[in-house]
């Protein structure tokens, strides 16, 4: 592990939202039943507050921790929340669990110990353009192919690619193109039969998902990000539109 | 969601009046609905397709996470830990009696999913955008 990539990302991430909630944290355990990992099967490593412990004694030993430790932060981190953000709403102090975990996951992300799907699927998603690997042929097929099908129920409908001045841009997840085609036949028929002025885009900005923000990867959801952006603004389009 | 509702007011996009008759739940998501705010979105559409709208308890801003959420449909680590905290949910879907959960998030899609199987309540999982469309009013 590397201690020096460590230290920098725990000050990086050491703001003084983080300080103030870290410390009036009171452990009073209210928190506990707002998650469904407590609710479904109660153990004192389901309170949301127990999530703050592996940064805790970061913060204290100033980044002076083993491997053994960041194993335990990402089992910790990842394998007991899923951000939901329900606990925050029990809190007394309105504290923001996910916000902390998400900053403990950027420090596994610090010592490449993302767990491996999320790893996969974000590296998936910066080399290719989307996590499942889906070529630009393949999604354009898709897309035509959905279209075919909807026309045989609505003959006018259309599916605009790269129609500069749009209105609307819409965007999808990635298994909406390679599990499950019929989604996109619902958003096209909804999409047409309001008569919205939209258009989608062959950028892979048409991919709107995320798993650097999941994977606490501030720089590759960055990019996940600036992609959809860009293809937007070059479209001048006025909305994003995300799946659902 | 927000676009759907916005449509919808506007008159624009029709949609049938009651048109789904089995009895359903909502499954509100975290980012939609908790964090975004579409509940009034999505209650004004799925009252008018669904004639037997059956409200989870808790719901709205208080719904549990379908337990995919936060990359967690992706993390076969901790697969086993996700269904077994899956049963919150499942148990709120099982309380209805719903023949159908509808979902309007890719993560609850599969989480509900999976919970539902892992604790054997037989509804099927429907995409809200799917549920839509098969309502909609060509005429």
């Amino acid at each position: 592990m590397d201690i020096a990539k460590l230290k920098t990302a725990l000050a990086g991430k050491s703001g003084a939202r983080l300080k103030l909630w870290m410390e009036i944290c009171a452990r009073c355990g209210l928190c506990a039943q707002g998650c469904h990992f407590f609710q479904s099967d109660p153990i004192p490593e389901h309170v949301p507050a127990y999530r703050l412990k592996p940064l805790a004694e970061l913060l204290r030993k100033k980044g002076e921790v083993d491997e053994a430790f960041i194993q335990w932060l990402v089992d910790v981190a990842y394998g007991t929340c899923t951000m939901c953000q329900r606990c925050t709403m029990f809190c007394p102090h309105g504290i923001s669990v996910p916000f902390l975990v998400r900053a403990t996951r950027s420090l596994a992300v610090s010592q490449g110990l993302t767990p491996k799907g999320l790893a996969d699927g974000l590296a998936n998603a910066l080399s290719i353009g989307n996590n499942l690997g889906i070529t630009q042929d393949e999604y354009l097929e898709t897309v035509e192919w959905q279209l075919e099908e909807l026309q045989a129920e609505m003959p006018d409908a259309k599916a605009p690619m790269d129609k500069k001045g749009a209105e609307v841009m819409l965007t999808f997840h990635p298994r909406d193109i390679k599990f499950y085609p019929q989604n996109l036949y619902g958003y096209l028929k909804l999409y047409n039969a309001a008569g919205l002025d939209f258009t989608l885009t062959s950028e892979t900005g048409w991919d709107s998902t995320n798993l650097g923000l999941f994977a606490g990867d501030d720089a590759g959801a960055t990019e996940m990000c600036r992609r959809v952006v860009a293809a937007g603004e070059n479209l001048g389009v006025r909305t994003v539109l995300t799946a659902e | 969601m927000k676009m759907w509702a916005d449509l919808f007011r506007q008159d624009r996009l029709k949609l049938k009046h009651h048109f789904h008759k089995e009895p359903m739940t909502f499954q509100d998501s975290c980012n939609f609905i908790r964090n975004a705010g579409h509940f009034e979105d999505s209650r004004l559409l799925l009252d008018h397709v669904a004639a037997d709208f059956r409200e989870m308890h808790p719901n709205g801003v208080h719904t549990y996470c379908c337990g995919s959420g936060g990359g967690h449909g992706l993390m076969s680590e901790y697969k086993q830990k996700r269904l077994a905290t899956a049963r919150a949910k499942a148990e709120c879907i099982r309380a209805t009696g719903a023949e159908v959960a509808v979902v309007a998030c890719h993560n609850c899609e599969d989480g509900i999913r999976d919970g539902l199987k892992a604790h054997e309540v037989p509804a099927a999982v429907h995409l809200f955008s799917g549920y839509l469309a098969e309502a909609v009013d060509l005429e």
